[in-house]
């Protein structure tokens, strides 16, 4: 059953719901385009980031510094977004079950060969890399920002995207 | 055009068509709804049981004429506690509960450091509490700052509960201190309290971040104002506590005044898939524990 309250109606009020909504509004949609990026389907990518947003409105009260929350949720679609390849890989492994792709549906038919090829080299990337490069050429967040979202410093973020731009340069240079 | 540009133009391209659940609001909103009742269907059946035993001891107790009740404390919980006054004695009764069968409940992520870190622990604990001590936010907290922290005589300085289920309990590491640690707890009438976050004003942490998910060596930062600018910090893993730990080292802050700190912490492969960055100062006067900030971390795989 879905509940009936809109997200208008939950802007307008106050107290954390409120807070939440307000997020909502401001991030949901470039968080399931991040994750989107991340997992390839758009439906695993609304769970992913639906659940990141159950658990921010549920723990609100833990959130000392409500600015930060956009950060906390990056961090929380990023891990949901990880359980959710490994639990892809553990299902390919078992049961070499196929998951949609976005590029293999609709969005394929209307992509340009040359985004398809790269979004693919992106996708051979290594977990790190993928989000690191994501994070910073898609979100546009600053190597600070980035590392806060991974959990990792700064100096790992930059190790990340150097070594993730050259691997995809060496992947799309190869098919040529 | 360079890889980079590519690629910028390539992933906004591949999600430039994806539209958002319109429902994807509500969805939340039902989903924390089904969370909350979830929770509470196990309360009630958890508060059930307790007011039955709580009954049956109290009537138990009413038959003695030499006893006199003078406190029974509400029934919120698997585990009461009624205190006894006689002409002789005073008597404290644990009555517990254990045989009542729960419904499932919801698996929430759990944020625990001490002394559950998981719903499963939590969940054991509920079935055999033993004395119940973690029934009681300010025993839970004072046992962290012993057990975990390594205080050697913590007080409570205050005590909060919310209207939630959590609680702040400020503690010292001894009645004659002024420094203070702020523990934070989650637990409720519903289950047993844990540690999930503890912070002083003199050690602020920026790096990691909470709950974030770390790797060997960590690297720490944040400001601190410590004796001899000294702060030291310890990697625990689940399980760990003070005097155990999977890696740890000394970084320098301020000593007089507040100043910046950072460092990178090396530390042995770990066991469990979460534990804690713990960030302590030593006492000048006799080098126990006196404050600590401690930050809730997942390993990396």
């Amino acid at each position: 059953m879905i509940a009936s309250v809109t997200l208008d109606d939950a802007v307008a009020g106050d107290g954390a719901v409120a807070e939440v909504a307000a997020l909502f509004r401001a991030e949901y949609r470039s968080l399931v385009r991040l994750a989107t990026l991340l997992l390839g389907d758009r439906g695993s990518a609304e769970e992913v980031v639906q659940d990141a947003f159950v658990k921010l409105q549920l723990g609100w009260r833990r959130i000392r510094e409500p600015e930060k929350a956009p950060a906390w949720l990056r961090s929380a679609v990023l891990n949901g977004a990880r359980s959710q390849l490994r639990h892809r890989d553990v299902r390919r492994r078992h049961l070499e079950v196929v998951v949609d792709r976005v590029d293999s549906a609709e969005a394929g038919a209307i992509a340009s060969d040359e985004h398809r090829r790269v979004i693919a080299a992106l996708r051979t990337l290594p977990e790190r890399q993928r989000e690191a490069l994501a994070l910073k050429f898609y979100l546009d967040l600053s190597e600070a920002e980035t590392a806060t979202a991974m959990g990792v410093s700064a100096g790992s973020v930059k190790t990340h995207v150097h070594r993730g731009l050259a691997a995809l340069a060496s992947i799309l240079e190869e098919e040529r | 055009m360079t890889v980079e540009e590519r690629l910028r133009r390539a992933m906004d391209d591949e999600v430039a068509s994806v539209e958002t659940d319109p429902a994807a609001w509500q969805r939340v909103q039902a989903e924390v709804a089904r969370r909350r009742r979830a929770r509470m269907a196990r309360v009630s059946l958890l508060t059930a049981a307790a007011l039955v035993a709580a009954s049956v001891a109290t009537v138990a107790l009413a038959t003695r004429d030499d006893a006199r009740q003078v406190e029974t404390i509400p029934a919120g919980r698997d585990s009461t506690t009624t205190t006894i006054e006689s002409s002789t004695t005073t008597t404290t009764i644990e009555t517990t509960t254990t045989s009542v069968a729960t419904p499932p409940a919801e698996r929430e992520p759990y944020e625990g450091i001490w002394p559950f870190t998981s719903q499963a622990e939590a969940d054991a604990y509920e079935a055999d509490p033993g004395v119940g001590m973690f029934f009681d936010a300010e025993a839970t907290a004072l046992e962290f700052a012993r057990t975990y922290l390594g205080m050697p005589d913590p007080v409570r300085d205050s005590l909060t509960r919310h209207e939630d289920e959590g609680a702040t309990v400020v503690v010292r590491p001894k009645a004659a201190s002024p420094v203070k640690t702020r523990l934070e707890l989650v637990g409720g009438p519903d289950g047993p309290w844990t540690v999930w976050s503890a912070t002083t004003e003199h050690i602020q942490v920026d790096e990691p971040g909470f709950e974030s998910v770390i790797g060997s060596p960590v690297h720490v930062a944040g400001t601190s104002l410590a004796f001899e600018a000294v702060v030291r910090v310890e990697v625990r893993e689940d399980g760990q506590a003070f005097g155990q730990s999977l890696g740890a080292s000394t970084v320098m802050g301020g000593g007089t005044e507040v100043a910046p700190f950072r460092g990178d912490i090396a530390f042995d492969t770990p066991t469990k898939r979460a534990g804690a960055v713990v960030f302590f100062t030593d006492s000048a006067e006799d080098g126990s524990i006196v404050e600590a900030t401690v930050v809730r971390v997942a390993f990396a795989d």
